[in-house]
């Protein structure tokens, strides 16, 4: 009885042995499973600190308890829920500018071009299309100069290289197109470290200005010039009495040169005797009173008198006088 | 601290560095969006880690907050705001 006793104890001590070493090897393992698990944990911190923008973890600055405790994992990813949160926003705003610039750019009477600093054609709106490349393809790209200018190399007057080198805006008027003009204008767009990354062009076609502008000079110049040559006493005065014009009968009979009328007003060449009447009617005239007839004496440089009669009118522009018109002829002294 | 009816937070952490600096912002960062966004909330963070002065308002700025740095006679004062 008593060696079954010591048998049983000797095989329960064995069996003692055997589970303990088993559950050093469990140990052991958990031991290496969590030191794994950990180094991953550890490296995926880093990797997404790393794309924070900051340094990696020490060890040493968090032991492995205080890691998980702290749970910077979680932290990042939170933060991250805020970054893609506000990102989608700063997305749905630019959708919206993006429409609304298409929009304003869509209505615009002007051709808008946009370059890269390599001025290749990044974004053009309709009206440009209409303007200036009806017929032409595909044109995102392609350089400005060989679609808009024809050449192969930028025109020495080219808006968009004035833009690039001196960084700031550029203008150049009566730029030809066929047979058509248009007022070019140049700005840069910059990045966040001031470099010009783009230019925007805008086309402004003056075409029809211009030859209105043109007309209406020569119009001027052709009645300037028939007044020039009346026998009839032709003067336009300002508002505060000085001459814009008279012409070459008004000086030859009133014996002013150009640079002396340049120096008279009104009342300098009236008769003191008609001075304030006349005064009067000028300054009716200027406050919108219609006056038909004027008879007056005007006083030549060497003070002989002159009776003239004539026709007088007043120009307004926004409710406000510009210049009086008056055409006199000279008539006989009254007795 | 109340700040004509906006709460101050003040956060002193001299003495940490980097990434502990930023992990600790953008925890407090997280856990007061709600206040933050609304602009009810400023949390302000002390700290002598130059790095921070760039980690911390640069993360703010992605998460949608304004941040500013200011230098004072020994520490860094970071404001972190909703930019408004």
């Amino acid at each position: 009885m008593k060696l079954m006793e010591k048998a049983m104890g000797a095989f329960g001590r064995f069996a003692a042995a055997g589970e303990l070493d088993r559950l050093a090897r469990d140990n052991e393992l958990l031991r290496e499973r969590e030191q794994t698990a950990v180094t991953y944990i550890r490296r995926k911190i880093n990797q997404l600190l790393l794309v924070m923008g900051t340094l990696p973890l020490r060890p040493e600055e968090l032991d492995d308890q205080t890691l998980l405790e702290l749970d910077p994992i979680g932290i990042i990813a939170d933060s991250f829920a805020q970054v893609l949160d506000h990102l989608n926003q700063t997305n749905d705003k630019l959708k919206l500018a993006n429409r609304e610039i298409q929009a304003i750019l869509s209505a615009a009477g002007v051709g808008i071009l946009v370059v890269n600093s390599e001025m290749r054609i990044e974004a053009f709106n309709q009206k440009l299309r209409e303007l200036f490349l009806r017929d032409e393809g595909e044109i995102i790209g392609k350089p400005c100069y060989e679609l808009l200018c024809k050449r192969q190399d930028p025109p020495e007057s080219c808006t968009v290289e004035k833009v690039l080198a001196s960084r700031v805006g550029a203008h150049l008027t009566a730029w030809e197109f066929g047979d058509r003009l248009f007022d070019v204008a140049g700005a840069p767009i910059r990045n966040r470290y001031g470099d010009v990354t783009n230019v925007v062009i805008v086309y402004h076609d003056i075409t029809d200005r211009v030859r209105t502008e043109k007309a209406l000079r020569e119009t001027g110049e052709m009645y300037r010039n028939v007044f020039e040559h009346a026998s009839d006493l032709i003067q336009s005065v300002s508002p505060d009495g000085t001459f814009n014009f008279v012409n070459r009968a008004w000086r030859e009979t009133l014996g002013y040169n150009d640079a002396e009328v340049a120096t008279l007003t009104l009342s300098d060449i009236i008769h003191p005797d008609h001075r304030d009447e006349c005064l009067q009617n000028f300054r009716q005239l200027l406050a919108g009173a219609r006056i038909d007839r004027v008879d007056t004496v005007f006083i030549a440089r060497d003070g002989t008198p002159v009776p003239v009669e004539g026709n007088v009118s007043c120009i307004f522009a926004n409710g406000s006088p510009v210049a009086t018109s008056c055409i006199f002829r000279r008539v006989a002294p009254r007795v | 601290m109340d700040n004509g009816g906006q709460k101050v937070i003040q956060f002193d952490i001299r003495g940490q560095i980097c990434p502990s600096t930023l992990l600790i912002a953008l925890k407090e960062m997280n856990r007061h969006k709600e206040a933050l966004r609304s602009g009810d909330m400023v949390l302000l963070f002390k700290t002598d880690n130059r790095d921070a002065t760039v980690t911390i308002p640069d993360a703010a700025e992605h998460m949608g907050y304004g941040a500013t740095v200011a230098k004072e006679a020994n520490y860094y004062l970071i404001t972190v705001d909703n930019g408004i």
